[in-house]
């Protein structure tokens, strides 16, 4: 069996979670993985702990996707996540711009942690007060966009969205 | 590393041990390499899991100055989950019923460590 | 080890065919076909159709999981043994037959995770399945044998309970009673023995064992271990020879040698070793994530 370890990272309530989920609904044949007591272990609005969810897509290839949790007292598990880490995403709600400066130190984290593909999803796009994604890449720093990594607009409730968003990130790969 | 000659050493560690359910060897990023689960557990998953709870722990055993991590012991009501790291390569998990005796139950797992660890070297 | 295919007991000891399975971890089944005392010779001569029951070993990864002793190769149905023994009734063991059938796990081991055979009870029927037969196969001084590995597991008679080869052969020599053919092979007494590891590679030593590895150091002769011990030199000789058949030890013949260094192996990675991943795996990825697009 063929794994790659991917990360999902981001600010509070980016949609780490919703993105983890959607994505691990696009398997086949899923198993019903929900009566596995994960609840416990994984709750549900913010997440404590990490996420945790597979996606296999072929008999001998699958994907483990990992979300940070967003609390600035977790980070010592970003670095734990990130270290076998094979490409991470980086969630951002653009509504929430009292956030960015936060992105920016999760991004100089993995950054000096890890040499990986990588993209930046912005998620509520659709919500009051929301930022358009180039000015995100500013308040991000971007100020050149040939240094900048791909920033996708992502629904993290739309399976089509994120797996938009999952392909973005694998041709960084190739 | 034969798959198959730990696969034994496993089974014999759990058919000889009073109270084990079951076992696994995991590598240290959290891959399966052999395991004796009862059938209802996913390998893959846990395997994932019982790493990154292993490097967590060793975070928080440097965090409170413990040292280095021995095994992390997960005590439920309905018996436990044992992580025993077997040299840089491997981890073994070791689930046990709620009558096991733990001291007991520790000497066992230790041997099966020893075991493993020559059949990995 | 094509070579080990099949052959005679006069090329090959036991202890040696044994150590060959357990290094190359081979899954497989020896047939050992005894051609000494313990049959009348001038029958087999007489009529070459005649059967002679032989002792099936069942390894799995170059562990001992059975022992068959018998004309044709057969199951010890582990069920069978439990009824036999009355421990389980029939009608229980009915219907335990039909929800282990089809399982990819020793029958004994599903049996005591289920709580349905105790430890003690299974280290039992493993006594008798493998430890009782060992000790008989190692007195066997002349045969042939033939090693096939494409045989399969089989789980029904299987108690999970195994133990390695190199312990096996532990096992065998030590429950030996005539050690007379062997008198040749055992080490000299003026000879030295020598450590071919640091380490006891999992063998399990009974004490006086151990006590001889210890002073297995290419310095002193059997003789002198033997008095230093205070044990008698045929019992050291025994020991050393069993230390030998397992590889842990070496017989140095004439002059003492400096003792080997032994060099650890190196362990690459160590840290952080990321898997790297294939295209083919991205690509296949991409292409499953476009039919997600819908
Ligand atoms: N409108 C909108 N809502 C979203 C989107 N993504 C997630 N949400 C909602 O935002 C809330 C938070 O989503 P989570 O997935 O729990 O976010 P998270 O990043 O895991 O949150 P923390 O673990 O607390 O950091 C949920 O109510 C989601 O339904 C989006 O793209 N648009
Ligand atoms: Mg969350």
């Amino acid at each position: 069996m063929e794994i790659m370890n991917l990360v999902v990272t981001g600010t509070l309530g980016a949609g780490k979670s919703t993105f983890i989920l959607s994505a691990s609904e696009m398997q086949v044949a899923a198993p019903d993985k929900h009566n596995t007591g994960d609840e416990a272990f994984f709750p549900q609005d913010t997440t404590a702990s990490i996420d945790f969810e597979t996606l296999q897509f072929d008999e001998e290839m699958a994907i483990h996707i990992y979300g940070t949790p967003s609390q600035v007292r977790f980070d010592f598990m970003w670095e734990i996540l990130i270290e076998r880490a094979h490409a991470y995403v980086l969630l951002i709600a653009a509504h929430r711009p009292s956030e960015f400066h936060y992105a920016r130190r999760i991004l100089n984290f993995m950054n000096q942690h890890a040499q990986i593909p990588m993209i930046i999803g912005i998620t509520h796009n659709d919500c009051e007060g929301a930022w358009r994604p180039e000015d995100i890449a500013l308040a991000l720093g971007y100020h050149n966009s040939t240094k900048q990594p791909p920033i996708v607009a992502v629904n993290t409730q739309d399976r089509a969205s994120v797996a938009m968003a999952l392909i973005t990130l694998m041709e960084q790969c190739l | 590393m034969s798959i198959s000659n730990i696969d034994g050493i496993l089974q014999n560690f759990v058919s000889g041990t009073a109270d084990v359910q079951g076992a696994a060897l995991v590598s240290p990023d959290g891959l399966p390499l052999a395991s004796t689960l009862p059938g209802t557990m996913d390998e893959e998953r846990t395997s994932a899991m019982c790493a990154a709870m292993l490097s967590l722990g060793e975070r928080i055993g440097k965090e409170l100055s413990r040292g280095n991590v021995d095994r992390i012991l997960v005590e439920g009501e309905n018996g436990y989950g044992i992580l025993m790291g077997c040299g840089d390569d491997a981890v073994l998990l070791v689930l046990a019923s709620k009558s096991a005796k733990q001291g007991l139950l520790m000497l066992e797992i230790k041997r099966a460590v020893s075991e493993i660890k020559v059949a990995l070297s | 080890m094509q070579m080990l295919a099949h052959g005679y007991l006069s090329q090959y000891s036991l202890a040696e065919i044994f150590n060959l399975i357990q290094e190359g971890k081979k899954n497989g089944v020896l047939s050992i076909e005894p051609r000494d005392g313990s049959i009348d010779a001038s029958k087999v001569a007489q009529d070459s159709t005649l059967e002679i029951p032989c002792y099936y070993v069942s390894f799995q990864g170059g562990r001992v999981m059975s022992i068959f002793y018998g004309l044709e190769y057969e199951n010890q149905d582990l069920l069978a043994m439990v009824l036999e023994r009355q421990w389980i009734p029939l009608e229980q063991i009915k219907e335990l037959k039909k929800k282990l059938s089809g399982l990819t796990i020793p029958w004994g081991l599903q049996l005591k995770v289920w709580e349905i055979i105790s430890v003690d009870r299974l280290r039992l029927l493993f006594d008798i399945q493998v430890l009782s037969q060992l000790a008989k196969i190692f007195e066997i001084s002349e045969g042939k044998f033939r090693f096939d590995p494409h045989a399969e597991l089989n789980y029904p008679e299987m108690t999970g309970l195994s133990l390695s080869a190199r312990n096996a052969v532990l096992l065998g020599l030590r429950g030996l009673k005539d050690w007379s053919r062997l008198t040749n092979k055992l080490p000299a007494p003026e000879s030295r023995l020598q450590r071919a590891s640091s380490e006891l590679q999992g063998s399990s030593l009974e004490n006086d064992e151990q006590l001889v590895w210890q002073l297995a150091l290419g310095e002193m002769s059997v003789l002198e271990i033997a008095a230093q011990l205070n044990l008698e030199i045929d019992k050291v000789r025994q020991i050393g020879f069993r230390l030998c058949s397992i590889g842990l030890t070496h017989e140095v013949a004439v002059k003492p040698s400096p003792p080997i260094e032994i060099v650890k192996p190196v362990c690459v990675g160590g840290g952080n070793p990321n898997i790297q991943i294939s295209t083919a795996f991205v690509s296949k990825l991409i292409g499953f994530l476009k039919q997600q697009k819908g």
